[in-house]
């Protein structure tokens, strides 16, 4: 358990979410990626944190080594809230068009 | 050792259960690989000796989010040919391929420990190779709190808003819908 071993498979879970964003025709698994995105750089974070330098403990310490987790709470904060964003999205897509699969011809007026 | 033998398994579990929310035939099935990826997403980070993040990720997206998006799977019509992709696969699987190599270069060939020893001089432990967590960490929550509560104030003070400002939104989005449909 090194810092690369852990940024190597923070890197592959973002490919794979970049590829389910722009290769998924539901708009459902569009939002699915877009969480492991989200999640693969939280685990970036957190590994830095892991291997931060340490020292002794106080509050310069912490600062130091923790930033990497209060980050990633805020990461889970802001996924929480785009997840029920764009779920209500789709919502209203779906009342709109019938049809949650994204095609040219959304209009985001028209929701 | 057993700590890394754990780390492996729970990261080939991590990245097949990953492909699998792409590769799986039903929409469905990809959202219960999302929970799974997510619980071994949680593993990690008790791995990572931060076990509030662990908890956190477990209440937030095992919890909440898997259930919003297992209720919208229902709106999706045609199962059997809800997880096509279009006609940019070939072209974004290239990119995507391109941007991990290149990243995973720049990963597994920077030197960690000059860039940890040039910014942050005579620490007693460098980055890449800690044997031992720093001792922060083994009280974790507790200065998590700290530091929330006092450096990161206006920005937990904002994410909060955030979060306030997403639900209207979501409410109005679906309340204006409403209104227009009782017309």
């Amino acid at each position: 358990m090194t810092l690369s071993n852990l940024l190597v498979i923070s890197a592959i879970i973002f490919v794979i979410g970049l590829l389910g964003t722009l290769t998924k025709k539901s708009t459902v698994l569009v939002i699915m990626s877009l969480e492991l995105m989200f999640n693969a750089a939280a685990l970036s974070f957190v590994a830095f944190s892991r291997f931060a330098p340490g020292g002794l403990l106080g509050v310069e310490s912490a600062s130091r080594v923790l930033s990497g987790q209060v980050m990633a709470i805020f990461i889970i904060a802001i996924g929480a809230a785009e997840a029920a964003l764009a779920l209500s999205l789709v919502i209203a897509i779906y009342r709109e068009k019938s049809s949650i699969e994204i095609t040219n011809s959304i209009d985001i007026k028209e929701v | 050792m057993f700590i890394d033998a754990i780390f492996y398994l729970v990261s080939i579990l991590l990245i097949s259960n990953s492909l699998l929310i792409l590769f799986s035939k039903n929409v469905y099935r990809s959202a219960v690989f999302l929970a799974f990826s997510m619980l071994c997403f949680a593993a990690m980070y008790f791995m990572l000796s931060a076990e509030f993040i662990g908890v956190i990720q477990i209440l937030v997206y095992v919890g909440a989010v898997s259930v919003l998006i297992a209720l919208s799977v229902m709106l999706v019509k045609d199962i059997e040919k809800s997880t096509d992709n279009n006609r940019l696969l070939y072209y974004s699987s290239a990119i995507g391929l391109i941007f991990l190599v290149s990243i995973s270069f720049f990963i597994l060939n920077f030197e960690w420990n000059e860039f940890s020893r040039n910014i942050l001089d005579g620490s007693n432990c460098l980055l890449s190779n800690c044997g031992s967590e720093p001792a922060i960490l083994i009280e974790s929550t507790n200065w998590l709190g700290k530091l929330i509560t006092t450096d990161f104030m206006i920005a937990f003070q904002l994410s909060g808003l955030i979060l306030l400002a997403s639900l209207i939104g979501a409410l109005a989005l679906l309340r204006i819908r409403m209104n227009d449909d009782s017309k």
